[in-house]
């Protein structure tokens, strides 16, 4: 069931309906059976996987916690829990792996066997992430083992949630589920303001925006640098608009219930470096990689093994950043895996992380550079300069991400420089590209309104909290605008789709 | 207070939508001919695509088959939209003797597009239970906007709001009378056969879409609702024929390989089926002129064609008067 259908939306008003009438003790049955409901549809055969991830997680945990209070040798008890979560992991990672990645492989081992057909279980990678990130909480006393098997089973399935995130923590989310919340008529308003906001993004923006990145992706062999430049931006409007709407539309519906899910954007197009890039973007994945990833292999034993080796080789400075380069690397090349299986996102991934090791590294060289030449780094041009850098570094890893492949993705990166002619802005062939003048000056006009409102929230105004102080006749004209821009001036694009991220 | 003006807000939410709706979706077709299935009953009903709307004239094939007939073949009339028309004519008590049913290989291999222009056929449907079958089998799993706001397809209307706004008061559209629809290239008769006008070939703009088709290119959706029309058709006593109207030579001998396979696929779903299958494009170029003079490139017909095919039709029919599936 699409977010973008009438069906969704019956669905989830049917939902909040049933919710608020059933007694407080059993609303998050409602939520439980509603998002097993709204799971089955899109293929019964699919709740197989889910049920997988969630009951051997919850056994796991289960587990854990057990061995915790009746084993009181530490040093027995710790090797027993590593089996028992070494064995779930595998078993999670390993279908994850099994199902999204092995066509992968057969492929670059040249293997004789066959494609595995088999279809991706939606939202598989936000649920494995999710389970396994509540199984090393477990493990780390971050939160208690849940008891009841059905209760961990709402947490692993909340519907709005579970296609495209956030990644959510079973500390902060947990109990939010469970508890009886009651009506809020405030809380539904706000809810329902920022599930429109979310369409605006996704139909207005992303869908209208999305039309030529298809056309020059698609057929970039016909196209030159400036058409490849328009595609790329294009497509960082496509990208951010598409799944931060959807983050807006799945948030939404959440505070509804009364349920406050972690946020997943804070302007990332702001971001004065990679590292604050990956800290506005995507922030549930980004933080669950170094709560999960970063921070236990930094503080493993063979990372300080090397910590000492590079420092006695390149001295403390150089030889102190060295392995929190070589981590940040390692991250996001699972980060780049974790988009898809393909070079296109291992080079992703690596792009990013090595963008991140290289910072680390030069911070020295910046320091001094800025010293040497007075330039003031905090000053507002600075800033601005900042902006505009991570801006333009984060574009060119959208080559990778959006191209069909590692290859197309070089071949469109040459073709940006080597056939790169000003004539394209006067032969009119930026009109060919499925966007009419109208649609322009409407993407144009959406992507101010898009800015000013980020710019606004980068200062700290709390814009529906402002909103709802303004004259009652401002507020409605101002709802009402939203609410009929989407129709309104939302894009007609059948080759559009739903979200992106809800196929991951 | 605070509830009964968030209440206000919605009703001024519905009342504009529903004015956006009146006053910026045109009349079309789907009224007259959802009108005509729901309230009266034939002989032949003509189930399809944007082919037989042009090209199937039910007076001609009457006046050879001595029979009633009407053509709800509408563009855009997916396998869903033609077992929903039919499930309406059988549930009003209005069941023809014989549905012929006209496929164009296009409609099987393509999934719906979400466009709410998709959901005109729908929106012409009485209320009811049929209504709401089709509404949670289709239009539910369609973009919301399609459902809730289908205006929003016909924005360039604007201008024109008052024009459609006041027609919806006429006697006109209130008797389903499809005169106000007629324009210079297409004039609508009360049959469902809709006549074109089409300019010359050399003057055409028409955007050629290769076709394309191999058996695993087929939509689950569409030969499931091809199934259930065969269903129907058993469990009613209806006799049930399947036609492949002409496409020009021109295209058929560009493209001849996805038509033998659409053929040979039909033809075999058909036989196994049970049900008679046609392919007009067998015998076509023997009986009519199949150039593009008279057709556009995908076979929608002008007049003279559809006169000329509608003729053959009507002999095939008489011929094949007593098949049942």
């Amino acid at each position: 069931m699409s977010f973008l259908s009438a069906g969704f939306l019956l669905f989830t008003a049917a939902v909040v309906l049933v919710y608020f009438l059933a007694p407080e003790k059993t609303r998050w049955v409602v939520l439980l059976l509603a998002s097993y409901f709204f799971y089955a549809a899109a293929g019964i055969r699919l709740l197989f996987f889910l049920v997988l991830a969630t009951a051997s997680t919850y056994a796991a945990a289960l587990l854990v916690s057990e061995l915790d209070r009746k084993i009181p040798d530490r040093k027995r008890k710790r090797a027993l829990q590593r089996i028992v979560i070494t064995a779930d992991l595998v078993l999670n990672f390993g279908v994850l792996f099994l199902l999204k990645y092995v066509n992968f492989v057969i492929d670059n081992l040249h293997l004789k066997t066959g494609h595995l057909n088999w279809v991706l279980p939606l939202g598989i990678s936000f649920y494995t992430f999710q389970s396994v990130g509540y199984i090393l909480d477990v493990y780390w006393k971050r939160t208690e083992a849940e008891k009841n098997p059905f209760r961990f089973a709402l947490f692993v399935s909340f519907f709005p949630q579970i296609l495209q995130g956030p990644i959510g923590r079973h500390s902060r989310l947990a109990a939010q589920l469970y508890a009886p919340h009651a009506f809020d008529l405030t809380r539904l308003e706000h809810g329902v303001q920022r599930m429109l906001w979310g369409y605006f993004k996704k139909m207005v923006l992303a869908d209208r925006a999305g039309v030529v990145v298809n056309e020059v992706f698609t057929n970039y062999p016909k196209y030159g640098g400036v058409q490849d430049i328009l595609a790329v931006l294009m497509y960082s409007i496509q990208l951010y608009a598409d799944f931060s709407g959807g983050m807006d539309v799945v948030i939404g519906i959440a505070e509804i219930f009364g349920i406050e899910l972690d946020e997943n954007f804070k302007r990332p197009y702001f971001s004065v470096s990679i590292t604050d890039f990956w800290h506005r973007w995507h922030i549930t994945l980004g933080t669950w990689m170094k709560d999960y990833l970063f921070y236990p292999m930094s503080l493993s034993k063979w990372m300080s093994r090397y910590g000492k080796h590079t420092k006695k080789v390149f001295g403390k400075k150089t030889g102190r950043v060295l392995p929190i380069a070589l981590a940040n690397i390692i991250v996001f090349l699972v980060v780049g895996i974790w988009h898809g299986s393909g070079w296109k996102y291992i080079v992703y991934g690596l792009y990013n992380g090595g963008l991140i090791a290289l910072a680390n590294l030069l911070a020295p060289v910046n320091e001094t550079l800025f010293r040497v030449t007075k330039i003031n780094p905090e000053s507002r041009g600075m800033h601005i300069f900042r902006i505009l850098r991570t801006f333009l570094l984060v574009n060119i890893s959208w080559y990778f991400d959006m191209a069909g492949s590692l290859s197309i993705a070089w071949y469109m990166m040459k073709a940006t420089v080597s056939k790169f002619s000003l004539s394209a802005f006067t032969d009119g062939t930026l009109l060919n590209l499925g966007l009419a003048k109208k649609d322009f000056g409407i993407l144009f006009l959406g992507c101010l309104i898009l800015f000013a409102v980020s710019l606004l929230q980068e200062k700290g105004v709390r814009l529906r909290q402002e909103t709802d102080r303004k004259p009652l006749a401002l507020r409605w004209a101002l709802y009402l605008l939203l609410f009929f821009s989407v129709p309104l001036l939302g894009m007609n694009n059948t080759a559009a789709g739903g979200f992106i991220y809800a196929r991951f | 207070m605070r509830a009964f003006k968030t209440a206000l807000f919605l009703t001024a939410v519905l009342f504009l939508t529903a004015l956006l709706n009146a006053g910026l979706v045109p009349d079309n077709i789907a009224r007259a001919d959802i009108g005509r299935v729901s309230t009266g009953t034939y002989d032949d009903l003509f189930l399809g695509t944007s082919h037989g709307f042009s090209d199937i004239n039910p007076e001609t094939v009457d006046a050879l088959t001595g029979r009633k007939s009407t053509n709800a073949c509408m563009p855009e009339e997916f396998p869903i939209d033609s077992y929903y028309i039919l499930s309406l004519a059988i549930a009003g008590g209005h069941k023809p003797s014989r549905v012929i049913y006209e496929l164009d290989s296009q409609y099987w291999t393509q999934d719906q597009p979400e466009q709410s222009n998709d959901s005109y056929i729908y929106r012409s449907f009485p209320a009811g239970t049929v209504k709401l079958r089709y509404f949670k089998d289709k239009i539910m799993m369609m973009d919301w906007r399609v459902t809730f706001a289908p205006w929003h397809f016909y924005t360039d209307n604007f201008k024109k709001f008052p024009e459609i706004l006041r027609a919806r008061f006429n006697t006109a559209y209130r008797n389903r009378d499809l005169a106000p629809l007629n324009t210079k290239t297409q004039t609508f008769h009360p049959n469902g056969y809709v006549e074109q006008v089409l300019p010359d070939p050399q003057d055409r703009k028409e955007k050629e879409i290769p076709y394309t088709f191999s058996e695993g290119a087929v939509r689950g959706k569409a030969l499931r609702y091809f199934e259930g029309i065969v269903k129907l058709c058993r469990e009613n006593d209806i006799a049930l024929t399947v036609i492949k109207t002409p496409t020009p030579k021109e295209t058929r001998t560009r493209y001849a390989e996805a038509f033998t396979a659409a053929d040979t696929y039909f033809s075999a779903l058909c036989g196994r089926a049970g049900i008679a299958y046609h392919n007009f494009d067998r015998e076509a170029d023997a009986a009519m002129d199949t150039s593009l003079l008279h057709m556009d490139y995908e076979g929608h017909m002008d007049r003279t064609a559809a006169e000329a095919f509608s003729t053959l039709l009507g002999k095939y029919l008489l011929e094949t008067d007593t098949e049942k599936p």
